[in-house]
Order: structure tokens, then C-alpha cells, then sequence
């Protein structure tokens, strides 16, 4: 995006927390870092929901650029530009997008596309459980109006797959980019995802069985101790009570006993998981 | 302007159970789901790009002005991400140290054509004195 339309190419991004970075072009093309976009009483920027991701394009058509968020679980948000192409001042809350039907829009990221080419412009989005979904623009690229949620593709069925196997479609929080891949005139899609692999390591030694039967009664007991003072921080959570600085003492120094214990007993663990995030073709 | 929208706010809890309630039933029915061939992965220098502890996020835009679509690819990330640049609000939390990642964004640069697309790496977005980077956990 050309955030503030001095005729370079800017870049935003959501993030975890909900807040909306900024990476500002200078006129050396390089970017300076990334900081929160604010509102005109110079408080951050936040979605109502957290996960985001964003897109700018001028929803409202009046000559500026909005920001339109995709959230992990909840709805589509978009913080109306209330200033000017050149100088953004953004909306302090945002506002949620609705069908024409008035069901909310959902998405993990909010993609403006003509998927239908019908020369207007639609919104494909991503999702959380993977698969991907557009609603049709059946009002105008300048004052869109949304109809139902329609199925792009699916969403894949859960499979608990190995390294070995390696994955067969794109998996759960996937995020979409509309795109003539090859240029031969039709829609394409890259979808991201991420997707957890399995392997299983080689049995234990005697050695490293007998390191952990050694472990595990302090292991065990460590983790008790855990347990029941997180239970006590969820007691005065579900109580509304603010959790006394004393229960939090206690439970991070029981943490701290803990963790290094944990990742001891984890190295005997044979079931594993690597991560993987890959960018797929649908064409 | 915003008939549209609902101002109201959703207690997060509430909207999560009603998801998992209803996940199964909300989705309108498809008029038609579209057909594309088996899906492949991108790949770069011969093998699938795989990102940072995944949730790979791709973007096409000809970042280096060669008339050329490149690929931009966001990740989750491994790196811890530095509390001077949380947002407000979480900056002075006690836990806020290393509770977060940098989720970064990698650029492949596009080595074929428009219609033949072919990756060989990718450098990291850089901005400031480090890498471009925003908070992911």
C-alpha cells in the first residue's frame, strides 16, 4: 500500500496482539521499522478481535484508504479513514462487515478480488480450520454490498499425517491470494497454511530410559504443584478477583522449577511434530 | 455510509462457543464450489518454500520493480520479539518478555517470468537496523 500516496510502496501488517504495523518507504526505498498505526487521539490502533491481518483499498469510495482486518475467529473489521489519501486519521473502533443478510463476515484474512469476474470486486477470505470462502459483491467496487458466504474450497478433513507422508491439501489457517498464476485468463489461488507433521524418533536407550525413570517422580511432583496453583489463578479469575501478587509469585516461581525439568523429560518423548507453514497452488 | 456494520462488541468467549455450536451448520450452501487441479506447493530452488514455524501468508507484487510479480511470504516466526516495539499497552506487562515472536516477511524474488514463475531463496524484508517484524504468538 502507498500508505500516505507520496508515490511509493509502504507496507502494513497485522499482528498477534491486534494492533496494525506500519513500515514506512523513505525516499531511499528503504523501510523504517515497523510501528503502530494510532488513532487521531494518538492511541494504537486495536481490532476487537486479535490474529489480524489487513488490507487498505477504499471501501467508502471517498478518495482514501480504510483498513480492512481479517481475524483469526470472529468477524471481518474495517476502521473507516476519516482523514485524507495523504494524511490517514483512522476511526478509534472499528466497525464489523455484514452480509447484506445481515450475518457476520468472517475470515482470517480479508482479500479483495474479482473471483467471479464480473468486474466487480469481492472479498475471498482464508480461514481458521483451512479451506477458503468468498462472498459476492453483488453491489458495486465503489459501495460494496455482500451476499452469502460461498465455498472456493473446502475445508480439508482433519488427518493426523507424518513426515513420511507428507500433507495432501493445504491445512488450517489459511491465508488467500487471488492471482492469474500462469496468465491464462482465470483465477488462481495461493493459499498459506500451517501443518503439523509427525515422526517418531528411535526407542530410548537403557541409558537414557533409566535418566528418566530417575526424573519422573520430581517431574510429577513438580507438575502437581503447578496444577494446583493454576487452579488457584482460575478460582479468583472465575471470581472476577484480581489474582493477589502473592499467587502469582508462588505460581512463577514454581514455573521456573518446572520448565527446566519439562524440557528435560521432553527430550525422552519418541512422538514428535515439526511445523510447517507452505504456500499452495490452486489453479 | 456503513449500514453494513454492527457496532456492537461480541465477548469473545461467547462468539468462540457459538463457533464451535454452529461450525457445522452457518455455511450458506455453496451454489457451486469451483474445481482446480491437485494442489501443489510453491517451491523454491527445487524444493517447497516452508516457512518459520508456519502460517505462511503469500502476497504477489513486483517488489523489485522489474516488471515481474515477486512472492512475499509472512511467517510466524522463531526469533523473540523485542518489548520495546509491543504495542503500548502490553509494553509494561511483567510476562510480556519473550511472549511474543517476530512473525517476518520474506521476499522470493521472481527469477522466471510472469507466466512461468521460478524462485531460487528469498532475503527477509529489512527495516531500521534489523528485520521488518511484527508481534506473533
Amino acid at each position: 500500500m502507498d500508505y500516505d500516496n507520496d508515490g511509493d510502496l509502504d507496507i502494513s501488517s497485522g499482528s498477534y496482539t491486534g494492533e496494525i504495523y506500519y513500515f514506512e518507504c523513505q525516499d531511499d526505498g528503504k523501510f523504517l521499522q515497523g510501528k503502530c498505526l494510532v488513532d487521531k487521539e494518538n492511541v494504537d490502533l486495536k481490532a476487537q478481535s486479535y490474529s489480524i491481518t489487513v488490507e487498505a483499498w477504499d471501501f467508502d469510495a471517498d478518495g482514501d484508504l480504510d483498513l480492512i482486518l481479517g481475524t483469526r475467529i470472529s468477524s471481518v473489521e474495517l476502521f473507516e479513514n476519516i482523514g485524507t489519501r495523504e494524511a490517514p486519521i483512522y476511526a478509534a473502533k472499528s466497525k464489523k462487515l455484514k452480509t447484506q443478510g445481515g450475518k457476520p463476515i468472517k475470515g482470517s484474512n480479508a482479500h479483495r478480488a474479482d473471483w467471479d469476474g464480473d468486474g466487480v470486486l469481492d472479498l475471498v477470505l482464508g480461514t481458521e480450520w483451512g479451506g477458503v470462502h468468498w462472498y459476492r459483491n453483488v453491489g458495486s467496487s465503489n459501495k460494496p454490498i455482500y451476499g452469502d458466504r460461498q465455498i472456493i474450497v473446502e475445508q480439508p478433513e482433519f488427518k493426523q499425517r507424518t513426515e513420511e507422508e507428507g500433507p495432501e491439501f493445504s491445512g488450517s489457517r489459511s491465508k488467500v491470494f487471488v492471482t492469474d498464476w500462469d496468465k491464462d485468463g482465470m483465477n488462481d489461488l495461493l493459499v498459506g497454511d500451517v501443518q503439523w507433521l509427525n515422526y517418531t524418533l528411535p526407542p530410548l536407550t537403557a541409558e537414557e530410559e533409566a535418566e528418566k525413570m530417575k526424573l519422573q517422580p520430581e517431574y510429577e511432583k513438580l507438575n502437581k504443584v503447578l496444577d494446583e496453583l493454576n487452579d488457584e489463578k482460575i478460582s479468583y479469575q472465575r471470581k472476577k478477583i484480581e489474582i493477589p501478587e502473592e499467587v502469582n509469585s508462588r505460581y512463577d516461581a514454581a514455573y521456573e522449577a518446572w520448565l527446566p525439568v519439562y524440557r528435560k523429560m521432553s527430550k525422552f518423548d519418541r512422538e514428535k511434530s515439526n511445523t510447517h507453514g507452505w504456500v499452495w497452488l490452486y489453479r | 455510509m456503513f449500514g453494513q456494520f454492527e457496532e456492537g462488541e461480541c465477548d469473545m468467549w461467547i462468539t468462540t462457543i457459538l463457533l464451535l455450536v454452529t461450525a457445522c451448520v452457518e455455511l450458506d450452501t455453496p451454489k457451486e464450489i469451483p474445481q482446480f487441479e491437485k494442489p501443489v506447493r510453491i517451491e523454491s530452488k527445487g524444493i517447497p518454500i516452508d516457512v518459520t514455524v508456519g502460517h505462511a501468508a503469500p502476497y504477489m507484487h513486483d517488489f523489485d520493480g522489474d516488471g515481474i510479480a515477486d512472492l512475499l511470504v509472512g511467517e510466524f516466526g522463531d526469533v523473540d520479539f523485542p518489548v520495546e516495539r509491543l504495542p503500548k499497552r502490553i509494553r509494561d506487562e511483567s510476562d510480556s518478555k519473550g511472549a511474543f515472536s517476530q512473525g517476518r516477511l520474506r521476499i522470493y524474488k521472481n527469477h522466471g517470468s510472469d507466466t512461468q514463475p521460478k524462485f531460487n531463496g528469498f532475503e527477509y524484508l529489512q527495516a531500521g537496523d534489523g528485520f521488518a517484524s511484527i508481534p506473533s504468538t
